[in-house]
C-alpha cells in the first residue's frame, strides 16, 4: 500500500504540535500539560494507528530534549490513540458535550495507564506538575502510594484530557476546508465546507 | 564511533548502574553524570541544563513523597533509600540519555535506520517531526507576541486559558503550507519510490565499535545470568 505523503506529513506536525503546544503551555503558565493534541487530531482525522505512532514519536523526542523517562508513559500515548478514535464513533469532537465526556473517561485512562510506571518504576515521581498533587496526597493525606499516584493523575490527567478535547474540537470545526479534504475522519465528524 | 555501539554502551550503562551492588551502583550511576554532563556536544544540542532541573525536581519530589515524614517532622531511614534508589533509577536513565544525545548526530541516525532497514516513511515521519519543531517554536513565539502586542490579557488562569484557543488555531493554520511543503519533500526523497536508500555518511565499525559493543554485551549476558534489579524490587 502506498503512504500517502500528506499523511506522514501530518502525523509528523502532530508528534511536533505535541512538543509544540506543551512549550506553549509553559510559555503562558497554565497548570497543565496539552502534550496529546496532536496525538488525538491524527488518531480521529487520519486513523489510531497514525495517532499512536503521532503520540510514541512525541514521548521519543520529549524523552531526547526534556525528561528521559517519558518514554516509559508509551503505552499510555498508545491507549489515548486507540480510545479517542474508537470514541469517534459516539460523537467525540463532533459535539461539545461528547468531547468533554470523552476527555474525562480519557483522563481516567491515562491515569490508570500511567499508575504502574510511576509507582513501580519511579517510586511515584513522573517528573510533572501532578507530582506535587501525587505528594500531597501521600503526605498530608496518609494514602498509600498506589492510590496518592492514581488520585494525583487522576485530578490532572482529566482536567488535562477534558481541556485537550476541547482545544481538538475548536480546531477541526475551525479547520480550513483544504486540510480537511484530505481526511476521512473530518467527513465523519461531518465538519461542513464553508 | 557507531551509533548502534553507543546506543549498545549506553543500555548496557543504565543495566550496570541499576544492578550492581551499593556503593558501587551509586559510584557508577555518578560518574556518568559527571562524564555525560562535561563532554561536548557533538551533535550543536546541549539539553544538559534542562536534564538538571528535571533531575533535581525528581529528587526533591522523592524526598517529600518518601524521605520527609510530615506529621513528626522527622527523616525516614527506609524513606530515604527508597528516595536513594530512586534519583539512581533518574540518574542512570538521563546520564545514558545525555550521552547519547550529546554524541550522535542526525546524519549518523539517518545512516543507522536506513542500515537497519527501517521503512523510509518511519524515517522521513521521524526526520520531518524533528524538522517542524524548531518552525512550531517559532511560530509560537510570533503567535504569542502577535497577542500580546494585540492586548492579550494574561493577568489571570481563565484569561490565559481562553488566549490559549485563539493562539493554537492561528499556529495551526499557518502550518499548513508548511505540512504541504514538506509532503512534496517527501516525494522528492522517494517515498513512492521502493528498494534501499541511499545516505552520503557511510558508517563502519571500527575495531573500537567492536570491542565497546563487545563488552556491553557481556556485561549484558552476566545481568541477565544474575537476575535484574528492578525484577527483584
Amino acid at each position: 500500500m502506498r503512504a500517502s505523503p500528506f499523511k506522514i506529513s501530518f502525523i509528523a506536525f502532530c508528534a511536533a504540535l505535541n512538543v509544540g503546544v506543551s512549550s506553549l503551555v509553559h510559555l503562558l503558565k497554565l497548570p497543565i500539560y496539552l502534550d496529546s493534541v496532536g496525538t488525538i487530531l491524527a488518531s480521529v482525522l487520519i486513523g489510531p494507528l497514525e495517532g499512536a505512532a503521532a503520540g510514541v514519536l512525541a514521548l521519543l523526542i520529549i524523552s531526547l530534549t526534556v525528561v528521559p523517562t517519558a518514554i516509559a508513559y508509551c503505552a499510555t500515548a498508545i491507549a489515548i490513540a486507540f480510545c479517542s478514535s474508537f470514541f469517534t464513533r459516539f460523537k467525540y469532537l463532533a459535539t461539545m458535550r461528547a468531547s468533554i465526556l470523552g476527555g474525562v473517561l480519557l483522563g481516567v485512562i491515562a491515569a490508570l495507564l500511567s499508575v504502574p510506571v510511576t509507582v513501580y518504576v519511579f517510586h511515584g515521581a513522573s517528573l510533572v506538575g501532578a507530582d506535587v498533587v501525587t505528594a500531597f496526597f501521600h503526605r498530608v493525606t496518609d494514602r498509600s502510594l498506589l492510590e496518592s499516584v492514581f488520585l494525583g493523575g487522576l485530578s490532572t490527567d482529566s482536567i488535562d484530557k477534558v481541556a485537550t478535547s476541547l482545544l481538538c474540537f475548536f480546531l477541526i470545526k475551525a479547520m480550513p476546508v483544504r486540510l480537511t479534504s484530505h481526511f476521512a475522519g473530518a467527513r465523519i465528524l461531518s465538519v461542513k465546507p464553508e | 564511533m557507531h551509533p548502534a555501539a553507543r546506543i549498545m554502551l549506553a543500555f548496557c550503562f543504565v543495566l550496570a548502574a541499576l544492578n550492581a551492588k551499593a556503593p558501587v551502583n551509586y559510584s557508577i550511576a555518578g560518574l556518568g553524570i559527571l562524564y555525560s554532563f562535561s563532554i561536548k556536544s557533538r551533535s550543536g544540542f546541549n539539553p544538559a541544563k534542562i536534564f538538571a532541573k528535571m533531575l533535581l525536581f525528581g529528587i526533591v519530589i522523592l524526598f517529600l513523597m518518601h524521605g520527609l515524614n510530615f506529621h513528626t517532622r522527622a527523616l525516614s531511614t527506609k524513606g530515604l533509600r527508597v528516595v536513594a534508589d530512586g534519583a539512581l533509577r533518574f540518574a542512570s536513565v538521563f546520564a545514558a540519555t545525555l550521552w547519547l544525545v550529546k554524541g550522535t548526530t542526525k546524519e549518523e541516525l539517518y545512516a543507522l535506520m536506513l542500515s537497519v532497514r527501517m521503512p523510509i516513511a518511519a524515517i522521513l515521519v521521524v526526520f520531518r517531526a524533528i524538522w517542524f519543531l524548531p518552525h512550531i517554536f517559532k511560530r509560537v513565539r510570533d503567535v504569542l507576541l502577535a497577542h500580546r502586542l494585540r492586548g492579550l490579557d494574561s493577568s489571570n488562569f481563565f484569561r490565559r486559558c481562553l488566549a490559549l484557543a485563539p493562539a493554537l488555531h492561528a499556529i495551526f493554520a499557518s502550518m499548513v503550507l508548511e505540512i504541504c511543503e514538506s509532503s512534496v519533500v517527501m516525494v522528492s526523497k522517494g517515498i513512492w519510490i521502493g528498494g534501499p536508500k541511499s545516505s552520503s555518511l557511510q558508517l563502519r565499525w571500527s575495531c573500537r565499535d567492536w570491542i565497546a559493543a563487545g563488552a556491553a554485551g557481556l556485561v549484558i549476558v552476566i545481568l541477565l545470568f544474575k537476575g535484574t534489579h528492578l525484577a527483584r524490587g
